[in-house]
């Protein structure tokens, strides 16, 4: 059987900025900068060995529609013919079948004994070879850049100013689009497909509704305190709009998702549990938490595959009773603290302050973490548990890293007085890819579009307005 | 019309072409295409030179708006759509990339798009925000004033206020003290009232509820060496009723968040705590002004009834120096306070200055 060898030249196509197109390498690769660097600077090659024809060309194309170039090579079978670029040897470990097996990080087996050689050997890993029938953890890459994007932030926020805000549907389905673009599963990026029109209509219909609840407001309380309950009655139905809008406005290769979720489920998770909750004195708060995570991913449809939700409220239980501990814990230490050291000051004086500023320095600490925590766990937790098919997903957010970046973000914002606003939404964006991955259990290409159904216009674009981050 | 049937490489003339994938949306399968446009015909074709899908316009086709340096598609009316990352080979075929994305990748215009939404925000914050608020404000009819007083007044009654310790006859005097002046207001339309309460959290102060219900807490009452002292405060107070600044600052506040909201989008958890900073100082920044304002009514009102404008000096450096020092230092003892900018009343000194020139005339 013949083999092929894919060949990076370490040259851009026309139009494609150098830099980008490196770091964009280096994330499909897990190449480490100095090597990319040598490849693209140097004239050095890369070569990936015992590929199928098939996979050849798969990874070529995807490299390609990054900019980068690439062809490829025959090999004759067993043996790797050694062209002018090359002298290295083949390194046995990289076939393409152990590169599936293995985290992304060590599936990328590199030389690094045989440094002074020319060539470069590493997996183009985002678009890792499908098997079948065995799994393939796919990451999801982020491609987006805090410089292009802050130009496009900062163009539509003034046009947006200038308009009176008019202009803001098209503004949030730039910025929408931009994400959804920039995120990359397989080599295909996502794609938001909403009408910026639509989106006008829905938030004039929420405009009148405030205002509705403003006038009620300003003239009776009685009429606003029934404005509020229809509010707070019609707010399940405006979620399930939501979700509705926002799932039918995303695309993966072509192929809409949808939501399916039904109106009188939603209320059951975002009326009747929340209000169980209340009456319970927050003791069932894993509980709601748990069903509404179960309402929301058992309603997500790709094409005609469903969505699961495959958890039982078991491990919710477990992580809201360990943040009760931590919770009770960090009180009896801070406690504590404050009592040893008012015992130990001698100075009468000071005694009080010690005792006064202690937890008032600490507490917001605490909370702090114990919220990064709560998120960092309950993410994995959430997204760990959601399968499409036989395939599923896989977050692995990390408590220091996560509240890194989530303190890097506030510096940036407040020090530049907001106009790092874009780059903090990058970085999420990137956090956010780089610990998910989709763990495949076989090829993506058999996905089916759905029927398309007729849907009423209006009531989506109602739920437009009310479009609120959730993430898929 | 007959062009589309034509094989996908043409021979002769060479169309023009750029690279990419063709998703049929039908099935989530990713076909490596070429894109040709030839005679105003568009095909896209195969690797082997197949035909996947056509239209014979170019300008009936749908092609979404360039967008940075991300993927763009060509949409086909039978649901197939074409994508591809080479921007300007796609725009070089089917037209231009559209005006924002112009806009967008001119450095000149993003630089000046700084500057300019710096500048609005700016004075959208500092001007348009309170000239929109005070003209909602009286706009509105006064029983949204009744209405946000009462509701003020019950969770104040509630939380920080008890009833007042002053003896009945204490509290007659003062009223007294008060009637011609609030006669007066009562005559322009303002029904003032004023209560008295006593209040270990508060210490000596005085406040005006939307609604025209003043608050004297009974240390204020003590603090005052003659009742001219008292009306000067009272005079300071009815300058909040009647200007609405209760309303003003609850309209300001909202439409701060609103601007807020605007301009970071939807930054999550920790980001989004770090702009209610500014608007803190910002409302800051408001209340004074406000403070400024309800002074020069009470200057004014002072000189028309012939009060000496001293009596608001006295009273308020020792509200000033009570408040600094907890009342029980010397007034040498202790700090000048907080810097102007992070203080509701702005500085005592800069805010009695009209009231001394007015009193040495
Ligand atoms: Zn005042």
């Amino acid at each position: 059987m013949a083999s092929y060898s894919l060949v990076v030249s370490g040259e851009v196509h026309e139009g494609f900025d150098k830099e980008h197109v490196k770091s964009v390498f280096r994330t499909l690769t897990g190449l480490p900068e100095a090597r990319t660097d040598e490849l693209f600077d140097t004239g050095k090659f890369l070569r990936q060995h015992n590929l199928s024809e098939e996979q050849a060309q798969r990874k070529r194309d995807a490299l390609a529609q990054r900019g980068i170039v690439c062809y490829l090579e025959k090999e004759t079978a067993g043996s790797v013919v050694a062209d002018d670029h090359t002298v290295a040897p083949v390194v046995p470990g990289i076939s393409s079948h152990d590169d599936t097996l293995t985290d992304p990080p060590s599936m990328y087996a590199r030389d690094d004994a045989k440094a002074g050689e020319e060539t470069v050997h590493a997996d183009v890993g985002g678009m890792a070879v499908e098997q079948q029938g065995e799994g393939e953890r796919l990451p999801f890459i982020f491609a987006g850049r805090a410089g292009e994007f802050f130009r496009i932030w900062i163009v539509n926020l003034l046009l947006t100013i200038v308009t009176l805000g008019f202009y803001y549907p098209w503004a949030k389905v730039r910025s929408n689009r931009y994400f959804y673009a920039s995120t990359c599963l397989k080599g295909d990026s996502f794609s938001y497909l909403a009408e910026p029109l639509a989106i006008l209509k829905g938030y004039l219909v929420a405009l009148l509704l405030i205002g509705l609840y403003v006038f009620a407001n300003i003239f009776n309380s009685l009429a606003s305190g029934v404005v509020i309950l229809l509010l707070f009655a019609l707010l399940p139905l405006l979620l399930v709009r939501a979700l509705r809008f926002r799932a039918r406005n995303t695309a993966y290769r072509n192929i809409r998702f949808s939501f399916t979720g039904g109106v009188g489920d939603a209320y059951a998770a975002f009326l009747l549990w929340p209000l169980l909750t209340i009456v319970s004195f927050g003791i069932l708060i894993p509980l709601m938490i748990y069903k509404q995570k179960a309402y929301l991913f058992n309603g997500f449809r790709y094409g005609e595959s469903t969505f699961r939700f495959d958890t039982s409220a078991g491990p919710f239980w477990r992580l809201y009773l360990m943040l009760f501990a931590m919770f009770i814990g960090a009180g009896v230490l801070i406690s504590a603290l404050t009592m040893v050291l008012s015992l130990g000051g001698s100075d009468l004086q000071s005694l009080p302050m010690v005792a006064m500023v202690l937890p008032m320095i600490l507490l917001p600490l605490v909370y702090l973490g114990l919220y990064a925590f709560l998120f960092v766990r309950q993410t994995n937790l959430v997204y760990n548990a959601v399968a499409l098919e036989q395939h599923r997903l896989q977050s692995d957010y990390a408590l220091g890293s996560w509240l890194g970046l989530q303190i890097g973000n506030l510096l940036g914002v407040v020090l530049s007085l907001g106009l790092l606003i874009p780059w903090a939404k990058i970085r999420t964006a990137r956090y956010r890819a780089q610990h998910t991955h989709f763990l495949a259990a076989g090829d993506l290409d058999r996905f089916v579009a759905a029927e398309e159904k007729k849907r009423s216009a209006l009531g989506e674009e109602i739920g437009s307005a009310f479009d609120m981050d959730i993430a898929i | 019309m007959s062009a589309v049937t034509e094989a996908c490489n043409t021979p002769g003339r060479r169309p023009d072409s750029v690279q990419g994938c063709y998703y049929d949306g039908k099935r989530s399968r990713r076909h490596p295409a070429r894109l040709l446009v030839h005679g105003g015909c568009v095909r896209v074709c195969n690797e082997q030179g197949g035909l996947l899908d056509s239209m014979d316009s170019v300008r009936e086709l749908r092609i979404s708006p360039r967008l940075g340096n991300t993927p763009r598609a060509v949409y086909f009316p039978g649901g197939g759509h074409f994508e591809t990352p080479d921007n300007d080979g796609l725009d070089r075929l089917m037209g231009g990339g559209g005006l924002v994305h112009w806009l967008e990748s001119r450095y000149l215009f993003v630089s000046v798009s700084v500057v300019l939404t710096a500048l609005l925000v700016w004075w959208f914050v500092v001007q348009g925000v309170p000239a929109l608020a005070r003209m909602a404000a009286f706009s509105l009819p006064d029983t949204v004033l009744q209405k946000l007083g009462r509701e003020a007044h019950a969770l104040l009654d509630e939380q920080w206020l008890q009833p007042s310790a002053l003896s009945t006859q204490e509290q007659q005097r003062v009223r007294h003290a008060f009637a011609p002046v609030l006669e007066n207001f009562r005559q322009q339309g303002y029904v003032l009232q004023v209560h008295f309460r006593g209040s270990e959290d508060m210490g000596a102060n005085a406040f005006a509820l939307p609604s025209g219900d003043i608050v004297f807490t009974d240390d204020m009452v003590r603090l005052a060496e003659n009742d001219d002292e008292l009306l000067a405060i009272l005079l300071h107070e009815i300058g909040h009723v009647t200007s609405r600044h209760g309303l003003r600052q609850v309209i300001q506040m909202s439409s701060l968040m609103v601007v807020i909201t605007l301009v970071t989008g939807d930054v999550s958890s920790l980001s989004s705590m770090a702009v209610s900073i500014p608007i803190m100082l910002m409302q800051l920044g408001y209340s004074r002004n406000f403070e400024r304002e309800a002074d020069a009514l009470a200057l004014r009102e002072m000189l028309a009834d012939n009060i000496d404008p001293l009596n608001f000096v006295t009273i308020m450096q020792r509200l000033q120096q009570q408040k600094a020092c907890g009342g029980k230092k010397s007034a040498t003892e202790c700090g000048r306070g907080l810097p102007d900018f992070l203080s509701t009343h702005p500085q005592t000194e800069a805010r009695l200055k009209p009231f001394l020139s007015a009193a040495g005339n």
